[in-house]
Parts: C-alpha cells; sequence; structure tokens
C-alpha cells in the first residue's frame, strides 16, 4: 500500500473492517468484532507468529498449528484474507470523501485511547481533518440533548475559556449541550473534536462540518463504520472515546440514574479515566447533584468567569484520584509474553456462530459495549416463542414488556435477517420457520 | 511453475508454442508478488501475460482477475481472446445491465476466471454492493491495461484512471498487481512508476512495427481528402480504418465513399451499432470503417490491412498506437498519413479544450462551497458563465481528485483539501503543444519515419525500418488527385445543408419572465442552415463574407435560394425578414433583401434591437445565452400575419433565433421558419 499502512494493518483491515455489506442469501465472511480481534491478538503475541503480518507470510496449516484454530476459524481467516480486492475499493471511496482510517497498530492512534481504555480501545478508527488535532490537550463538554438555559450559557463560556486558553474541545456531536459547546468554540476560533456515534458520511457533507474541517478546525472521529445509522450501544460506546480523549472532562447536565450522560460519567467514575467535573449550583439538574456526591469534583460559575484562573491549571489543581491497577500494553511493539490471567479464561470465538448467551454470560470480564446488551440474551427466547407468527399485541402480552421494546428489538431481528414480516394481518414470524408458514 | 506455464501455454496454442522474449518474465514477476509494468509494443502478446498468471492463480485456489479496460471494444475482444484460451471471461459494464444477475451468479459459482470492467465501474456503488460480495474467492489479481492513461503527461490520459491509482495504492500487498501499455515514453513511463509506487518493476520490449509500410501525404483542404480516399481506397488491398478527428468528419467521409460507392460506416463514441460494425470490419464484410478514436485500443483484428489518417493526430504517441492497429498477423500493411494546414486549428482547439484550467476549476468549486449540501448542474449553470461541457468537464476532474462527491443529482464538497497544480497544469499544454510541433516535423521528414516515431517513444532499438516510403524510396501512393474528382467533392460538400431545431423549453431557473416550456404557438418551425462555419463546401464563403468582405456574396445568396426553394414548407413563407444586429448594421439585412428579391417575396426588417448586450459568443450555456437575448429584441412597424422566413448568418445556441421567432409569434405573425447560413455550434 502506498498511502503507508504498515503490513500490520493491512491485516487488521483485512479482518477487522466491516464492509457494511448484508445480503440475504448469502455467506459473507463477518469481520472480526472487538473482542475476537483482541483474543486473536493475544494468541499471535504468545506464538512464533507475534505479529498480525505474519498471516501474510504464512500457511494456512502453520496457523492453525500456532493459535490453536479450528478449521471455521482458519477458513474464516482465510475469507477474510481474500478480500484484499475490495477493502482497496473502500477505502478508495472513503479516501475520496475526505475520510481517513487509522489501525490500532498505527503509529498515530491515539495514545490515550490506547492506554486508558486498553482492550476496549476500538481496532479501527474513522477520521476526518486534521490528526495533529488528536495530540493536543482537550477537555470534553458533555451533558443531556434537552438544556436549560443556564446550562446553555455555562456550555457557551466554558467552551470560550478553553478555546482562549488553547484547549481542544472535545464532545459528541450530539444535539444539546454537544453542539452548543462545539459551535461557541468554533465560533471563537478554536479547535473541536467530534466523535460521532454513527452517520460520519452524512455529517462531514453538511457545511458546518464540511468548512471546519476544511479550514483545519474540526475534526471528526467515529468507530462506526461512517454509514453507520444510529445503534444505542455505538452512542454508549461513544462515550467512553470521549472521556478518553480528553485530558479533563466536564458534565454540564445529566438527569439522575438515567440517559446517556449519566451512564457515561458513572463509568468514568468508576474507571477513573479522567477527573470528571460537574457543574455546580443552585438550579442544576438532580443528576449532577447526585454525580458529585458519588465523587465528581464541583466547576461553579465563578471559576469559569474569573480571569485570574487558567482553567488548565486550576482543573489540575483539583485532587482526582487515580484507578490503581496494571496496566496492560496492547501495542504491538512491546511484545508481552507473560501470560495474562485475565485474559486467558476467554475463549476465542471466531469462526463460531455469533454470540449465544450462555457464553456471554459465563465471561468473567464484563465487557459494557458487547456485554450489557440485552437483545442477544433475550432473542434465542423470543425466537422459540416465534415458530409461531405472532402479532405485535400478542406478543408484548407473552413477553410482559412495552410495546416499544418489543418493536425495538423486532426491528432489529429484520435488520438480521432473523424474522419475517408477514402481511395481512401483520405477524411475525422467526426466519426459520417462515417457509414451512408460507407452504401453509 | 515455469513449466507449468508452457503447459498451458501449449494446451492454449499448440505444442510447438513458447514465450515471446519477456512473457515469462513478466508473469513470473507479478506471481513474485512484484507490482509489475510491461510496456510491449501491440500484438507482442500482453493478454498471454495476464491470461497465464491467471490460469496459474486459478488453479492454485485464488479468487478471480479483475481486468481494467478503458472501452467496450477493448472488452469484448479480450473476452473473445479469453474465451479461445479456455479462460471464462466476463464484463460488466452499463450495456449488458440485463445480464448482471445472470453474471453474478457465476461469480458466485466461482465460474469465471476473468472480470471486465472500466474504471468508472470499480466505484459504482450498485457494483460494489451487488456485484463484489458475490465473488465467491475474491479478487486474485488486478490487471489495468492501457495503463499510460494514469499518466496525464500521456496521450490518452484518462480521469478515471486517477481513481484506480489510489484503489492500487489502497490494495494490501497480498493482491498481485499488473499494468500494461503498448505506448509510453520514458515520461509517461516514470509518471506511472511515481503514481503506482516506487517498488514497481517495469519490464520493456522494442517497439518497432515489422509489417507496417509508412507514408504521409500533404493535400490542400477537405475537398482534395475527400478525393484522395476515393481515389486511392478501391487500389489499397484488404480492409481498414480510416481515423477522423471528429464525429462529423467520420459522418461526412463514410457518407461521400458511400456516395462513390465504397462500403464504408461511421463509427464513434455514441453510436448504437458499434458491435455490429466491428464484427463487420472483422469479417471483412465492409471495406473501411470511418472512426473517432473510439475505434482503437484493443481492437484486435490480425488482418487488418490499412489505417489512413484524415487529419493529423495530435501526437507521434497517438499516432503510433493508432497505426498498431494494422498489419498485426500480415507480411505487410499500410499506414497513411493525410495533412494539410487545416489540421491545426482543430488540434488547437482539443489542446485548449482538452481538459479544465485551475481558473474554471476554481469558480465551479466556489458556487459548490457557497451552498449548504451541493448543487446540480443547473444550479450552477445560473451562477457560472461556462458551458455545460466545461462545467462537466471541471466537475469530472474535482470528483476524480476527490474534493467534490455526487450524492443524487447533487455535487457535493468533500472534506479533502483542494490543492491546484497551476504549474502542472501549464507544463502540460506546454507539452500538447511540442508534441503537435514533433507531428509537424514529422510529416516534413525526409528520413525513416518509423525510426522518428521510436526515437519519441524513447525506443532504445530504435533503427531505420527499411520499409517506410522514405526508407524504400518509394511513394506507395499518388500525393496528386485528379480535377474532376476534387469538383465532384466540393459540390458533395455544398449539398449538405443541415437543420435547426426548434427550442421547446427555457432553461432551468427564471429566463426574463419566461420560464418552463415555451408555448407550442410560440415555438419556431425546424429551420436550416446552409454549412458548417469555415468547411471547404460553402463554410469558407461565410467567412470571406463575414470577416473579409463585410458582404455575402451571390454564390451564397443563390445556394440559399436554391436551398429554401428545394424545401417542403408545412405553410409557405409569404415574407422575408432577418435577425437585426448593432455592429453590422447592412451585412445580415443586405442579405436577406436579395434572397428576398429572388424569391420574389417582400423583405420586412421589422425586429429592432431595443437594448444593447453582451455579445451572445461570450455566453457559454443556455441560461447565460437565453438571458442575455430575452429582452433585446421588439417588432415594430407593419408587417404580414403571415408564415415567415427569419435569417441570419450565424447560429450557435439557437436562443437568438428562439427569441426573435418568440416576439414575432406574440406580434401576430404566421409561422417562423428560420434560415441560416453558417453553423458554428461546437461539437460535431
Amino acid at each position: 500500500m502506498k498511502n503507508g499502512f504498515s503490513n500490520d494493518s493491512q491485516v487488521i483491515l483485512l479482518l477487522c473492517l466491516n464492509l457494511g455489506i448484508t445480503k440475504k442469501n448469502l455467506n459473507i465472511p463477518k469481520s472480526l468484532t472487538l473482542s475476537e480481534w483482541n483474543k486473536l491478538t493475544l494468541k499471535l503475541q504468545n506464538s512464533e507468529m507475534q505479529r498480525p503480518s505474519s498471516f501474510l507470510e504464512t500457511t494456512p496449516k502453520y496457523w492453525k498449528k500456532q493459535l490453536n484454530l479450528t478449521d471455521g476459524q482458519v477458513e474464516r481467516i482465510q475469507q477474510l484474507l481474500a478480500r484484499g480486492g475490495q477493502i482497496g475499493i473502500e477505502l478508495e471511496r472513503l479516501n475520496s470523501l475526505g475520510i481517513w482510517i487509522l489501525t490500532r497498530a498505527e503509529e498515530t492512534y491515539p495514545k490515550r485511547l490506547k492506554q486508558l481504555l486498553k482492550f476496549k480501545s476500538p481496532v479501527i478508527l474513522f477520521g476526518a481533518g486534521d490528526k495533529k488535532l488528536l495530540n493536543a490537550d482537550g477537555v470534553a463538554i458533555v451533558g443531556s440533548r434537552d438544556v436549560d438555559e443556564k446550562g446553555t450559557h455555562f456550555a457557551e463560556i466554558l467552551a470560550k475559556k478553553c478555546t482562549k486558553e488553547g484547549l481542544t474541545v472535545i464532545s459528541g456531536g450530539a444535539r444539546g449541550v454537544d453542539s452548543i459547546a462545539q459551535e461557541s468554540a468554533i465560533s471563537e476560533g478554536g479547535k473541536v473534536i467530534s466523535i460521532l456515534s454513527h452517520g460520519m458520511e452524512a455529517n462531514i457533507k453538511k457545511r458546518y462540518y464540511r468548512e471546519g474541517i476544511l479550514s483545519g478546525n474540526i475534526l471528526i472521529l467515529s468507530a462506526e463504520l461512517p454509514r453507520s445509522r444510529f445503534k444505542v450501544y455505538s452512542a454508549m460506546n461513544r462515550n467512553k472515546y470521549i472521556y478518553a480523549l480528553s485530558k479533563f472532562a466536564v458534565v454540564i447536565s445529566s438527569s439522575l440514574e438515567k440517559g446517556g450522560t449519566w451512564t457515561g460519567a458513572m463509568e468514568d467514575l468508576k474507571e477513573r479515566w479522567v477527573p470528571l467535573f460537574v457543574r455546580a449550583g443552585n438550579q442544576v439538574p438532580s443528576g449532577n447533584n447526585r454525580l458529585i456526591e458519588l465523587g465528581g469534583i464541583a466547576l461553579d460559575t465563578e471559576v469559569l468567569l474569573n480571569r485570574e484562573i487558567q482553567l488548565h491549571q486550576w482543573f489540575a489543581n483539583q485532587e482526582w484520584q487515580k484507578k490503581e491497577k496494571d496496566v496492560k500494553n496492547i501495542s504491538f511493539k512491546k511484545m508481552n509474553q507473560k501470560k495474562d490471567h485475565d485474559v486467558e479464561q476467554i475463549k476465542l470465538s471466531i469462526g463460531e456462530p455469533p454470540t449465544s448467551a450462555k457464553v456471554l454470560i459465563s465471561s468473567n470480564e464484563i465487557n459494557l459495549s458487547e456485554d450489557c446488551d440485552l437483545y442477544p440474551i433475550v432473542w434465542p427466547h423470543i425466537e422459540k416463542i416465534l415458530s409461531k407468527p405472532f402479532r405485535e399485541t400478542e406478543l408484548k402480552e407473552i413477553l410482559n414488556i412495552s410495546l416499544s421494546q418489543l418493536q425495538f428489538w423486532l426491528k432489529r431481528a429484520i435488520d438480521e435477517n432473523k424474522v419475517e414480516k408477514l402481511s395481512r394481518p401483520v405477524r411475525y414470524v422467526a426466519s426459520n420457520y417462515a417457509n414451512i408458514e408460507k407452504k401453509i | 511453475m515455469q513449466k507449468r506455464a508452457k503447459e498451458l501455454l501449449r494446451d492454449m496454442f499448440g505444442s510447438e508454442a513458447s514465450f515471446y522474449k519477456g512473457q515469462w518474465e513478466a508473469i513470473d514477476s507479478v506471481l513474485s508478488g512484484n507490482r509489475t509494468l510491461v510496456v510491449q509494443r501491440t500484438g507482442w502478446g500482453k493478454s498471454i501475460v495476464y491470461f497465464i498468471a491467471t490460469k496459474l492463480l486459478r488453479e492454485n485456489g485464488s479468487g478471480l482477475t479483475i481486468l481494467i479496460s478503458p472501452l467496450l471494444s477493448l472488452m469484448r475482444n479480450q473476452i473473445d481472446a479469453a474465451d479461445r484460451l479456455g479462460l471464462n471471461a466476463v464484463s460488466i459494464n452499463s450495456t449488458n445491465e440485463e445480464e448482471w444477475d445472470c453474471i453474478v451468479e457465476k461469480l458466485h459459482q466461482n465460474d469465471c476466471d476473468i472480470l471486465l470492467v472500466s474504471p468508472e465501474r470499480l466505484s459504482n456503488p450498485k457494483f460494489k454492493n451487488d456485484v463484489l460480495p458475490y465473488i465467491e474467492k475474491g479478487i486474485g489479481m488486478f490487471v489495468v491495461d492501457e495503463a499510460h492513461c494514469i499518466s496525464d503527461w500521456g496521450h490518452d490520459f484518462r480521469p478515471d484512471y486517477r481513481r484506480i491509482v489510489r484503489i492500487v495504492n489502497n490494495l494490501p500487498s497480498n493482491v498481485p498487481v499488473l499494468a500494461t501499455t503498448a505506448t509510453a515514453n520514458d515520461r509517461v513511463v516514470s509518471d506511472i512508476e511515481e503514481q503506482l509506487g516506487s517498488n514497481l518493476v517495469t519490464l520493456r520490449g522494442p517497439l518497432i512495427r515489422e509489417s507496417l509500410k509508412l507514408q504521409t501525404i500533404k493535400l490542400a483542404d477537405q475537398s482534395e481528402r475527400l478525393a484522395w480516399l476515393s481515389e486511392n481506397l478501391p487500389n489499397i488491398e484488404g480492409t481498414g480504418i480510416i481515423y477522423c478527428l471528429t464525429v462529423a468528419d467520420c459522418k461526412r467521409v463514410a457518407k461521400w465513399l458511400r456516395y462513390k460507392g465504397i462500403e464504408a460506416y461511421e463509427y464513434y463514441g455514441g453510436k448504437d451499432n458499434r458491435e455490429e460494425l466491428e464484427e463487420k470490419l472483422m469479417n471483412n464484410e465492409i471495406k473501411v470503417l470511418v472512426a473517432t478514436v473510439a475505434l482503437g485500443m484493443g481492437f484486435d483484428k490480425p488482418d487488418l490491412g490499412f489505417v489512413i489518417h484524415y487529419q493529423r493526430p495530435g501526437s507521434l504517441v497517438a499516432y503510433y498506437q493508432q497505426i498498431g492497429r494494422a498489419g498485426r498477423g500480415l507480411d505487410s500493411a499500410y499506414a497513411i498519413l493525410l495533412n494539410g494546414k487545416e489540421d491545426d486549428d482543430i488540434q488547437d482547439y482539443f489542446i485548449s479544450s482538452a481538459f479544465p484550467g485551475v481558473d474554471e476549476m476554481r469558480e465551479v468549486l466556489n458556487v459548490i462551497e457557497s451552498s449548504d449540501y451541493g448543487l446540480k448542474l443547473s444550479e450552477m449553470m445560473q451562477n457560472l458563465n461556462l458551458s455545460p461541457s466545461r462545467i462537466k468537464k471541471c466537475l469530472k476532474m474535482l470528483e476524480i481528485d476527490g474534493i467534490i462527491t455526487k450524492d443524487g443529482s447533487k455535487y457535493v464538497r468533500t472534506s479533502n483539501r483542494w490543492y491546484p497544480d497551476f504549474e502542472k497544469s501549464e507544463e502540460i499544454t506546454a507539452l500538447r503543444r511540442h508534441e503537435l510541433q514533433r507531428m509537424q516535423d514529422f510529416v516534413e521528414l525526409d528520413s525513416c519515419l518509423m525510426r522518428f516515431i521510436s526515437e519519441e517513444l524513447n525506443d532504445l532499438h530504435a533503427e531505420d525500418c527499411g520499409r517506410c516510403t522514405n526508407c524504400a524510396g518509394i511513394k506507395y501512393f499518388s500525393d496528386q488527385v485528379s480535377q474532376q474528382e476534387v469538383i465532384e467533392a466540393i459540390k458533395f460538400l455544398r449539398g449538405e445543408f443541415l437543420t435547426i431545431k426548434s427550442r421547446k423549453r427555457w432553461p432551468y431557473g427564471e429566463v426574463g419572465t419566461e420560464s418552463g416550456n415555451i408555448s407550442v404557438d410560440e415555438q419556431n418551425q425546424e429551420g436550416r442552415i446552409l454549412c458548417r462555419y469555415g468547411d471547404a463546401g460553402w463554410g469558407c464563403y461565410v467567412h470571406d463574407g463575414k470577416y473579409i468582405n463585410k458582404y455575402f456574396s451571390d454564390d451564397l445568396v443563390n445556394a440559399a435560394v436554391e436551398l429554401i426553394l428545394n424545401w417542403e414548407f408545412e405553410s409557405v413563407p409569404t415574407w422575408v425578414t432577418c435577425v437585426p444586429s448593432n455592429n453590422h448594421t447592412e451585412l445580415v439585412p443586405d442579405f436577406a433583401r436579395r434572397v428576398a428579391e429572388q424569391l420574389k417575396l417582400p423583405f420586412i426588417p421589422c425586429l429592432v434591437k431595443v437594448k444593447e448586450n453582451e455579445a451572445q459568443k461570450e455566453m457559454e450555456n443556455g441560461f447565460q445565452q437565453s438571458r442575455n437575448v430575452i429582452d433585446v429584441f421588439e417588432v415594430e412597424g407593419e408587417f404580414l400575419e403571415e408564415p415567415v422566413l427569419l435569417i441570419d448568418d450565424m447560429v450557435d445556441s439557437r436562443w437568438t433565433l428562439t427569441v426573435c421567432g418568440m416576439k414575432l409569434r406574440r406580434a401576430g405573425s404566421g409561422l417562423v421558419y428560420p434560415f441560416v447560413l453558417a453553423s458554428i455550434a461546437g461539437g460535431d
């Protein structure tokens, strides 16, 4: 590749880049998930192969032996490695839109993400804009979509103060606090990193982002495919990246014990990624107060309005205890030959059918990105019920859940071709049984 | 592996077959994982390299080969060749959409060895989503045919090849890449090397074509060239190709030859029955195809007896490539270059219009950038005084470079920065002029013609050919034409009138107070044009009349009257009027009056110009053209409420005639029939 991807990165792209193609009746090899790749990485490091690039130089027979893979797993890797042509064409398409890619094996991959998130750091990042922004000190400004006037004002002056001090504003690009912070920084000529949970491709075509990117003031980053649509779990994952990429985080407004802002902030409090500041004062939402009780550091408007105070310094002076934990190194530069007992217990699952509930629950490490998703756990149950067609209303009674929850799961199952929608009357049936139904 | 390669070769060509010099080396290079560029003359057998390499890869369980080929005619020939060698080749292109499902099924069954596609196809979303995923074993090898199209220093740069370069540069190193070309000089080779990566291995062979007999013949004008063709073609053995620079020339030459009893048909990019015509030439059912360069690369007819150039091409590289079609499987074939002073004008036009300048691209980009979410072409025309074809060329270049992208019918700015290279675009124009100069030098040569070409192509093996007209000291064909034949050709050219279609719709947007469709009652009838401006028939007379004598001669009046008298009108005009002009107040009215006198009809100059406007020829697209004339003409004084002949000297966009016709109809005239001396419309 002339575009500068190392051989390691090439293999990562071949194995892990999802081309976003779903076809009925077509067995397209599934790219490796984050956890599958992590497991394979550890196996590689503990074998003679050592590095991903070794896949390009050795035979399937050798991998099988070295990595102790099943035939199915070997075949899947072979199929994925044969995607070179398609990958090249897709990368060209993304390049021509102005989107670049970083893999975890690249020098330019943001180090903070790897250091703080370790195995949860995304294998592949998509971005648009000046990569240099990734290395600057940044302040995460997060908060709910619906924010009151005071919160808006606070976000504005915070973003402007950051800009004045040369701090990058990092946010999630959503409605509400995210865009208020972003726009305030941009209007003052500041720099912004916008980490999107979906739809990067559509967003960079909009004038606001386009002009910000071209002028070097905005960098867009996403761990999701540029053409992806909104999914709850990718929005949740995105929170991690916002925190881990910044040096300090400020919560503008959070509802109590619900919503993305709350979940994200609680995760930061638990994992101690970055010092968490929370807007304090008389009329802040109840979530803010609770976060402060749980360990968040109060931030008053007075601090922002005081011209004497250097924000960066003030932030750094507040007491914040780091989590004591050994640092796992997942870079390929320093090979770690030591066996990691945490990881040993996780079984390599490439080549096997996707996530069954049993495997997930028995896993020791709770992975917030995937393991908390209820759908894979409940779906087998629902699927069994749907061996016969049911209407939505009947099904919601049987399962004893709300209609909207049911519709959400059904939609997901339809997207995955696990369920078919029958008409007159509208009913749903598991795809496995759909054909039988049609004959009847 | 070499052993197996030889076996495969013998399976294909019989037990005596062996590789040409360099063929095995090329196969070995690409299969050893080197990105490889092969530069070898046409007929050397580049296709053997990728066919055998494909076979070997397939036998080892690899996926199919994607062969990128710029032209449809090329694809058809390659598919046939592959079939003969026992390889299953298919093409997915815009003309066979109904077969896609069936082809996809084959791909899915791993039943195809080679998939031929155009460079545009690779980025087509339907292809990406509905074809590529079905390729059972993925893509085993990438072959870029006619790789000189990559280089904008080359004679045949194709913007879509830039995308190929980017794709190749994004391919992981486990995908073999082979690029091939027959026509690349040092500069183009080093440009290809630079673009495809420094580890590219280049294999080059000699370029001389041993069966070709070259001759150049200087003639005065089109009528002499036509006469030469009709006199000499019957004496040339076999069948062949006549290359013309424009579609209009192809049509005219083919028509003339048929008129003279020679089986000749025109062939160009937009023609619908191209496959059938190629087939006929293949089977020697017709004497000659009169073609633009659309019939070119890869058209493989071993017994093609001659290639004649009706005009001088823009460069010797292009010329070399085009004559390379002839005599591949013959001991002797002719390459004849007709040339004359007119050729330079056409080439000048090609050079200046080939690729858009940086300024134009910036103008287009500015308009797109000032929109929130992109613009349609029609929206751009309102804000740009550039012709649609210019705008389209700019859009194409910007799109290929990833500066804009197409979203439905809108062109949208991407997040890539634009770094226009002023210097390079000027250098390229300078190079084109230099190449044109070398072409002029070529026709003046008294030394070996083939050697001159080989040296221009930096062929290290260049030597005197011993066969060209200069080496052999023989004029294979006379450079004289009989006067009688020339006179007949002039008559033919003069009989070639053109028609003016009426405008039926205003351009997108508001033109003055007009928009949408033009009411049928206010449209012109179909009109007539005596000639093309500047051609060897009446075209020169029109030029002299307008710019030298400031008076259109009686010959033109007579020719106009003859054309009008043979015109079958729906309702015959009973009076004559003309388009007024403020610059040449008498030129057109005087001509119209004399035509009217001969027709014995009243001449009533009732159209007047009520407002100064910009010169219409400065307006570059429909929106600007119609807006420039919409409010400058009015009907004044007496006239007849009956059908009328509306006369002007030149027509280009037809908007002046359209607006004048509308004013006449609104004032109460009968049907309006436009008549114009010359067409200056570009293109064909």
